[in-house]
């Protein structure tokens, strides 16, 4: 019963590295996604903003589709009712490091789901975002895209194709949507993220350079999260509520002057609602 | 008192422990008068053709080890190599579970501490070791891999002794008495001080820890009960502790507490000049609780009994019939939760489980050949939820060729009673589980072309049946290596297979001042369940290599050192990842179990040892450098928190065991 943990035994003691590697990205990512409205009405459409990191410069191409059901990497999307499209999707090309995609997350509306909304005045989380920055012809759903023969079957369960593409090649993320029927005066919006620095942060390696954020909103409590391609933040997960938040950037002491990467910070108020902060850093 | 016969295997004793005096051997075989004292000692000592033995002498000097002699066993052949160093048997292919460590035949509650750390008994109360690595007597059951049998030294002392120990783990304590020329008292005890020394580290690191702790005694009574035989009394026990808080005043994110106290009797004794008997019985309580991130938890408790009865018969001459008759009976209540509120696990119960077995070898004396069928019938109930029987045949043949060849073969089949929790429909078992089973064969070859020179070279080919496969990973958040492929969840099943084969060499020479020691291994172990394809055992190692030497210097003085090479234990690569948006974390996808494997393991180890003598006492003081080229082998898989590489837990970096011990 204890072999796992002796070896947390030999863990005990480690010196923790000036930079927090969660916060240093070195491959193809997807960064986060904002969903606009962060709480709709079932059916409703919504815009969809898509980071990715790529500091390899691919070319990349993105698809987002829904799956309506309880288990949404399980091959158990809601199949189609009445003939039409149980999901939604969208294809396209990733364009300085972002898409954004319209589309409607709760195609396929589940029986009595409206009614149980509202009734109690909740929300659901039922329907989960799928989305892929790919290289071209890595991927089995985009391809199919190109020869028209997309299935359900190949968007239902990512996990029959995606262990063949290079974790380089390829970033698959899912999020949950929230909807309910209240009054859109009544539903969650997205929180607020705002830079409290004018000019692109820069200091010179070895330095830490404080980049400070305001936040507003509702949060539940909420959570945030810095990235960077070059060097790194001091601590990867803040916690987030309304207020002022500073993470701290760290200039990697190999870089030289003029050096630039791009940062990110990613805010989750935890209540369906998110917030993304991109841009550059830059070593003087 | 049951009256039981003790029989003795094949005669192989001195072949597998060159360390034997051949002039002991030649006399047990005689018909001469034989004293019962070397037929007692030689009577276990010969329990299993294809036994490996080593003495505590070899334990003292031979580094790596810092003298545990439990730790000795990963250097002989048909034995991986454990993570970090540690004590997890791995024998012939097969994993920790289907192994048992025993002290005199009885099982131990626990063996080592912290899992794998250090063994809970001193050593000065054992004489040797003894290893099977597969086609064990009937003797032994309840496993499908192999034994190690801690054999204690029923020698009565003919003085008091005392010694005094220190080194970086622990303080250690033991002494004998003569209270007549038929009682003797010994005593030993063992305190950890890592706590000591770790603490103070650890907090100035920021690190919130009660450092582990562990302590252990053993108590003994030694008498000659005139013609009954050697009457062996001990109560042992153990304690290890451990907790990591993380931060202050917060709930221990990794708490730990393993126990268990045990009383065992021993009667040796000799019925007649040909017939040896053996009883021994077994009590003990054990505690184990562990409790992860504050809310994952696991605790198992039982109240054990353990019992045998054995009657033994010597083969003499060169046309004889030899016996082993006996009994044996292990069992008690047991108890286990197990609960993960993440996973929406919460599984408990309660209740008695036993095993019993009854067995009987005989061995035909042929000339040259022996030759030893036996069979080995047990039973296993758990409460009135289960019962099973199962049969286990074994044949043994031994070829003597002249003074110097021995030639060996073996096939039989071992059972193994699937655990408590896979059994017991009250909590998450299964009706009508089968036991495990495996058919063993080896075919082996020893030679000694000269005195003090001696090899041995074996083949075995494995066969496992009816593996219990299922749910059972779960388990492995607190039991095992990192979980590398998703959950299990289906139901307990006997649908597992595994097949083991490979070879061993092994050479050992001895002169009044060198030891060199050098072991083999090549094998490949497999496991599948259903029609699925075969995989590679968890603790798969192909190639595994000891070389020893140890040379004693003028002075007292001694230098010995220790090179280790073996293969990386193979895991399943993260071929993908799904990052859950919002929540900051990702769930790795592995492909179609497309097994890699971890970078080969080497190091080298280096011992010192130095003796000054005195009038009354002894003082000596060695200096272990395990890894002394701190070479951070990859020890277990890992991946970065993202997956996306593998960032492996590394050894640990070059280790000075030092060690003061004062002996009167």
């Amino acid at each position: 019963m204890v072999r796992r943990s002796l070896w947390m035994c030999v863990g005990v003691g480690c010196t923790e590295p000036a930079v927090d590697p969660e916060t240093q990205v070195r491959q193809l990512q997807l960064i986060g996604a904002v969903v606009e409205p962060a709480e709709q009405d079932p059916g409703m459409s919504a815009q969809v903003h898509v980071v990715v990191a790529n500091p390899e410069g691919l070319a990349l191409d993105w698809m987002t589709w829904t799956c309506t059901s309880t288990a949404s990497l399980g091959g158990d999307c809601s199949e189609s009712v009445d003939g039409d499209p149980a999901r939604d999707w969208a294809t396209g090309t990733v364009q300085d490091g972002a898409w954004d995609v319209e589309i409607v997350p709760l195609l396929d509306i589940p029986d009595g789901l409206v009614e149980q909304l509202d009734r109690t005045g909740g929300q659901w989380t039922g329907t989960d975002l799928a989305l892929l920055a790919c290289a071209p012809g890595r991927c089995r759903p985009l391809n199919a895209v190109d020869e028209n023969n997309l299935t359900d079957d190949i968007l239902d369960d990512p996990l029959t194709w995606l262990p063949d593409v290079p974790m380089r090649r390829a970033s698959l993320g899912v999020r949950a949507t929230v909807h309910s029927t209240r009054s859109i005066s009544g539903q969650h919006q997205n929180p607020t993220m705002v830079p409290l620095f004018d000019s692109v942060p820069e200091g010179r390696p070895g330095d830490t350079v404080p980049l400070t954020f305001k936040l507003g909103g509702k949060f539940g409590p909420g959570l945030l999260w810095p990235f960077a391609t070059l060097g790194g933040f001091e601590t990867a997960e803040h916690s987030a509520q309304i207020g002022e938040v500073v993470v701290r950037w760290v200039v990697p002491q190999s870089a030289q002057s003029g050096d630039v990467g791009e940062a990110w910070v990613v805010v989750e108020d935890r209540l369906g609602g998110s917030a993304i902060w991109s841009g550059t850093v830059r070593v003087r | 008192m049951w009256v039981s016969l003790l029989l003795l295997g094949p005669a192989a004793a001195a072949e597998d422990n060159p360390a034997d005096e051949p002039q002991r051997l030649e006399a047990a075989n005689n018909d001469a008068e034989i004293t019962e004292e070397i037929t007692i000692q030689e009577s276990l000592r010969r329990a299993v053709p294809g036994e490996r033995r080593l003495s505590m002498d070899d334990a003292a000097m031979l580094p790596g080890t810092n003298g545990d002699v439990v730790k000795m066993v990963q250097n002989l052949p048909g034995v991986a190599r454990a993570p970090f160093g540690t004590t997890t048997l791995l024998i012939r292919g097969t994993g920790p579970r289907q192994s048992a460590t025993l002290l005199d035949g009885l099982p131990l509650p626990l063996v080592f501490h912290f899992g794998g750390l250090t063994t809970v008994l001193d050593s000065d109360m054992l004489q040797e070791v003894a290893v099977v690595p597969g086609n064990a007597s009937v003797r032994y059951g309840r496993l499908t891999g192999g034994v190690v049998d801690l054999r204690s030294d029923t020698q009565l002392p003919d003085k008091a002794h005392a010694k005094l120990g220190f080194s970086l783990l622990q303080a250690s304590a033991s002494a004998e008495v003569p209270v007549t020329d038929n009682l003797a008292i010994q005593a030993a005890v063992r305190r950890s001080w890592i706590d000591a020394v770790a603490g103070p580290v650890l907090e100035a690191a920021g690190q919130q820890a009660r450092a582990p702790r562990y302590y252990d005694g053993q108590v003994r009574i030694l008498s000659e009960v005139g013609a009954l035989g050697t009457l062996d009394v001990m109560a042992l026990g153990s304690n290890d502790t451990f907790a990591w808080f993380g931060t202050a005043d917060a709930e221990p994110l990794v708490d730990l507490n393993l126990r268990f106290w045990q009383v065992r009797a021993r009667l040796l004794g000799a019925a007649s000049p040909r017939w040896r008997h053996e009883t021994a019985v077994g009590f003990g309580i054990t505690d184990e609780h562990l409790v992860l991130n504050t809310i994952d938890q696991a605790t198992e408790s039982a109240h054990s009994l353990a019992a045998r009865h054995e009657w033994l018969r010597l083969p003499r001459g060169q046309l004889d019939l030899g016996a082993r008759l006996g009994v044996d009976v292990l069992g008690g209540q047991e108890s286990y939760r197990y609960t993960s509120p993440a996973t929406q696990w919460d599984e408990s119960s309660e209740g008695p489980r036993w095993t019993s077995a009854v067995y009987a070898e005989l061995t035909g004396r042929l000339g040259i050949l022996d030759l030893s069928p036996a069979v080995r019938a047990t039973r296993m109930t758990l409460g009135s939820i289960y019962t099973d029987e199962a049969l286990e045949p074994r044949l043994a043949a031994l070829v003597r060729l002249g003074d110097d060849w021995r030639l060996r073969a073996a096939t039989g089949r071992a059972t193994q009673w699937p655990e408590t929790r896979e059994l017991d429909t009250r909590a998450d078992g299964v009706a009508g589980l089968a036991p495990e089973r495996a058919w063993q064969n080896s075919l082996g070859a020893e030679w000694r072309p000269l005195g003090g020179l001696w090899m041995a070279g074996t083949v075995f080919a494995n066969r496992l049946n009816s593996l219990v496969v299922g749910r059972d990973g779960r388990l492995e958040i607190f039991d095992s290596l990192p979980l590398e492929v998703p959950e299990n969840t289906d139901a307990y099943s006997n649908k597992g297979e595994g097949r083991v084969y490979g070879g061993e060499l092994s050479a050992r020479w001895d002169t009044a001042e060198t030891l060199v020691f050098g072991a083999l291994t090549v094998s490949r172990s497999e496991r599948r369940t259903g029609d699925q394809d075969w995989v590679l055992f968890d603790y798969d190692q192909p190639i595994v290599f000891n070389g020893l030497i140890s040379r004693a210097l003028p002075r007292s003085w001694r230098l010995g050192a220790r090179v280790r090479l073996g293969s990386g234990n193979p895991y399943s690569p993260v071929a993908q990842r799904v990052q859950l948006i919002g929540e900051h974390s990702w769930v790795p996808v592995y492909g179609d179990r497309v097994q890699e494997r971890l970078p080969p393991f080497w190091s080298l180890d280096l011992r010192v040892d130095k003796g000054w003598t005195f009038d009354r006492w002894r003082l000596a003081a060695s200096l272990d450098l395990q890894n002394a080229t701190w070479h951070r082998n990859a020890e277990v898989h890992a991946w970065t928190w993202d997956y996306s590489r593998l960032s492996p837990v590394r050894g640990l970096p070059t280790l000075p065991m030092f060690g003061l011990e004062a002996r009167w």
